[in-house]
């Protein structure tokens, strides 16, 4: 009999700052954390563009003494503070976790990005040939992972997931099904990025695809995303166990589907995205009609959102047009491998209190579409299950299914 | 020469945030496990001694157990 799985702790660092609360303050009142940024190095520009970095960002202030931000990337680092606020949400101290069956799976798209600008200045700027022997600890895909074990002791499964603007999903997604099928009885999951190193953002302009000015999801008028960075960590438990410990239970998570566009690195497969979903829901076993919200990918590029409105109008038929679809990263930016675990975070906010994220600078909807994009302001209503979808470059996506918690913890 | 190597030593430690034993304790006989260092603070070390200095240390692993033996490795590439 498969276990049944439950989200007991959430933690982030975003655009809004450390902690759960301003991101949540930011969701419902519908305050966007994008600001114009522009950054230069010599006479090479960059911006202005519409972006979130994290500001302030002062690790030690969150972190326990024993445990030397300096000696990691930004991004374990945003990982690490997240996963202390997970953590102490969920009730749990270190030592209950090493004690557990626990294992901990982190998304990552852009790695140690900051190292690697460092690096490459000293090296091609600077011509010094002598490189911190720090600079590949820091840059290492798995050392956010590797920074959770240390934090909070624990010896299990500890692995990286790395799928670009779908990293945070596929991973939420592997522990998932690593509880539902007992390996694990926890796992503190979720993604993390830091995308502000001038040659990362270079590159992100040389693809064309960031806006200028505002990121308008669905919207008529869209003309690009908003990059930003951060982390969300979750705390994903068996059911049985949270119960035991009368953990605080924030929604049961049900399903997961998987599926790769197996054709172009850039463009959206209709395909993909609609197996991603239908996969999600068969693995949730739910009726397409018992979907109440979608927190869509929703990057605000031309093809992503038709491809995904055209997905959703396919997979859910006539019952579309009554799904509260709410795309956040205009609020929130796209974090990358972050950003579905920060829409998480906004999916637990609808499960648990029915309260929408709105999807910003919404001006039109796309001729022929009925969908409900949730426009500018949040909207409240009952959410009993959701949908929360990631699709990557790279054609690599992942759709979350979760159901709100009736039963007592 | 030694005094200052050590004191550079303790310096760079201190700034990386290491939990150094109390200073009187710590003598060129201390082992350098004793002193509190995870292996990414002793590459920190190295690494800042060898920029303060103007030196290379190579092959260190292993080679060094005390305090006195990173002290030598220094000072003897100082020439």
């Amino acid at each position: 009999m498969p276990n049944r799985v439950v989200i007991t702790g959430q933690g982030c660092v975003s655009t809004f700052g450390v902690g759960v609360a301003p991101f949540l303050e930011a969701m419902i009142t519908g305050r966007s954390g994008l600001a114009p940024f522009s950054d230069h190095d010599g006479d090479i520009s960059f911006g202005p563009i519409s972006g979130g970095p994290v500001r302030d960002f002062f690790p030690e202030e969150w972190l326990p003494k024993n445990v030397k931000p300096k000696h990691y990337g930004l991004f374990a680092t945003f990982a690490m503070v997240a996963a202390q606020e997970a953590v102490q949400g969920a009730g749990l101290q270190p030592d209950d976790l090493a004690a557990r069956r626990s294992g901990i799976l982190v998304g990552t798209g852009a790695s140690g990005q900051e190292t690697i600008g460092i690096v490459s200045r000293r090296l091609y700027g600077q011509k010094i040939g002598r490189l911190h022997p720090l600079s590949i600890p820091k840059i290492m895909a798995n050392s956010p992972a590797s920074g959770l074990a240390a934090l909070l002791k624990i010896s299990g499964p500890v692995f990286t997931i790395n799928s670009a603007c779908a990293s945070g999903n596929h991973a939420v997604g592997q522990g998932y099904t690593l509880i539902k099928h007992g390996v694990l009885d926890v796992a503190v999951t979720g993604g993390t990025d830091a995308n502000f190193d001038f040659g990362f953002l270079k590159a992100w302009e040389g693809l064309g695809v960031l806006t200028p000015d505002l990121c308008r999801p669905f919207s008529k008028g869209r003309n690009g995303m908003a990059l930003s960075e951060g982390a969300g960590i979750f705390v994903l438990e068996n059911l049985t166990s949270a119960q035991k410990r009368g953990a605080p239970i924030l929604a049961e998570v049900i399903g997961v589907g998987y599926s790769a566009s197996g054709d172009d690195l850039t463009k959206p497969s209709l395909a993909a995205v609609e197996k991603a979903m239908r996969e999600a829901l068969d693995s949730a076993g739910l009726a397409a009609h018992q979907v109440d919200h979608i927190n869509a990918h929703g990057t605000g590029t031309l093809l992503n959102d038709r491809i995904e409105a055209e997905g959703i109008q396919n997979v859910f038929g006539a019952h579309a047009a009554k799904i509260a679809i709410s795309a956040t990263k205009a609020l929130h930016g796209h974090a990358i491998g972050a950003s579905s675990a920060l829409e998480l975070i906004a999916v637990l906010l609808a499960l648990r209190t029915g309260t929408i994220a709105p999807t910003l600078n919404f001006l039109a909807a796309d001729a022929g579409s009925l969908l409900d994009f949730t426009p500018n302001k949040a909207q409240h209503r009952s959410v009993q299950v959701a949908l929360s979808n990631a699709f990557a470059f790279g054609g690599l996506n992942a759709t979350l299914a979760l159901r709100r918690y009736e039963g007592t913890s | 020469m030694n005094n200052t190597v050590l004191n550079q030593i303790l310096a760079i430690a201190k700034k990386s945030g290491v939990d150094l034993p109390p200073l009187q304790s710590i003598t060129p006989d201390t082992p350098l496990a004793e002193l509190n260092l995870d292996s990414t603070d002793f590459l920190t070390i190295v690494f800042e001694l060898e920029d303060f200095f103007g030196i290379t240390l190579q092959n260190y692993e292993g080679e060094l157990i005390t305090l006195g033996d990173l002290i030598q490795a220094v000072s003897g590439r100082m020439g």
